[in-house]
């Protein structure tokens, strides 16, 4: 039977990259990543008894709580209300070049900070990690439905913001 | 033409950054030593004292509301009236008045000689400016009477259509001027409690 602290510490070891890599395209910055995954990490010591005892289902809880403290500080941070102007500000250059890649990077991650945490997630999970609608229901503890919603709305609104980049 | 999963993939940071082994060290550390004080240390709040300090709260806003539209009540409050002399067809009441402000009013005599008067000036909804609009683009020529707690004030000829606001002029004295606009906007706060 192992200690709570030993338990955090095989979780960490195990899932530590792969959550980070969620932490990572969830914020703006590698610190912010690194504040998040210990914040999610912190919160799960708070409730250790609470964390599923089966790698995978461990795995899902751990991630419902990242995407839940990202949601958190996103409110705090009110992040949406200042993505938008950013946006629109970077408008892409008609010649490719190492400054016009920078802007449409920026703009992405501006229009994915307008996104709600969780519709995020879903975002990320589908599009990078290509995990199918039913994978990621099971991963976030969510109706496969309300996952195809998201999904749905995430790519319109990013199609929305970002079709000066798309035509390139 | 690029799709939103290249969009997204060109701007992966996971794609491009190397992860920090010290920083996640450093995180591995912070976690493992334990919460942070104020994890543990953050004593909740019991729900019974959160409810009764929320019904404490509504009940003294609820008081607070019922004292102030009491008290609005109370006091002497005035009717505004504006209406077609000739026809005696009402315009506007006291809920068409938006704002009301004591003006002072300068005149020059012919021996050059100013005199200064003390108005009351309207300013009206903006349904009572587009009432006002109407009634006196059809009535050219005729007077308004504007009528204060049932007294005429004052009946100036309509000399051309108005609509967003009128002067009561009179010999008022700045202190009266004062009472009309407190009575009138006290008028329309009890039409505004009552309905």
């Amino acid at each position: 039977m192992s200690t709570p602290a030993e338990r955090l510490s095989l979780l960490f070891d195990t899932l530590g990259d792969k959550l980070y890599r969620l932490a990572r395209r969830l914020t703006s910055s590698a610190a912010d990543a690194e504040d998040l995954l210990q914040e999610a990490f912190l919160k799960a010591a708070q409730s250790a008894a609470s964390i599923p005892d089966e790698s995978p289902r461990a795995e899902a809880w751990l991630t419902r709580v990242l995407v839940n403290t990202r949601r958190d500080q996103w409110r705090r941070t009110g992040v949406r209300t200042r993505a938008m102007p950013m946006l629109q500000a970077a408008a892409p250059q008609s010649q490719p070049s190492a400054e016009s890649a920078l802007i449409a990077k920026e703009a992405v991650w501006s229009a994915l900070d307008a996104l709600h945490p969780r519709r995020r997630a879903i975002l990320i999970l589908a599009e990078l990690d290509g995990m199918p609608p039913e994978a990621i229901a099971t991963l976030l503890g969510l109706a496969v439905m309300t996952v195809r919603w998201h999904l749905s709305l995430a790519r319109r609104e990013l199609r929305q913001s970002l079709a000066p980049f798309m035509e390139h | 033409m690029k799709t939103l999963n290249d969009v997204l993939r060109e701007s992966d940071p996971v794609t491009t950054e190397v992860p920090s082994a010290h920083a996640r060290a450093a995180t591995r550390s912070a976690i493992l030593a334990g919460p942070r004080q104020h994890y543990y240390d953050r004593k909740s709040f019991p729900r019974r004292r959160v409810l009764a300090y929320a019904a404490v709260t509504a009940a003294a806003v609820a008081a607070a509301v019922f004292g102030w539209r009491h008290a609005s009540v109370d006091v002497a409050a005035m009717q505004f009236e504006a209406r077609i002399a000739e026809s005696n067809q009402t315009i506007l009441v006291t809920s068409d008045i938006q704002t009301a402000k004591v003006v002072a009013l300068h005149d020059r005599n012919k021996d050059g000689q100013t005199k200064s008067t003390v108005g009351v000036e309207l300013t009206f909804t903006p349904e009572g400016a587009e009432k006002m609009r109407r009634a006196t683009s059809e009535h050219v020529g005729e007077h308004l009477q504007l009528i204060i707690d049932h007294q005429v004030v004052m009946a100036p000829l309509i000399r051309t259509p108005t609509s967003s606001e009128a002067m009561l002029t009179g010999d008022f004295t700045y202190e009266q001027a004062n009472r009309i606009i407190d009575g009138l906007m006290k008028g329309k706060l009890e039409l505004l409690n009552t309905k």
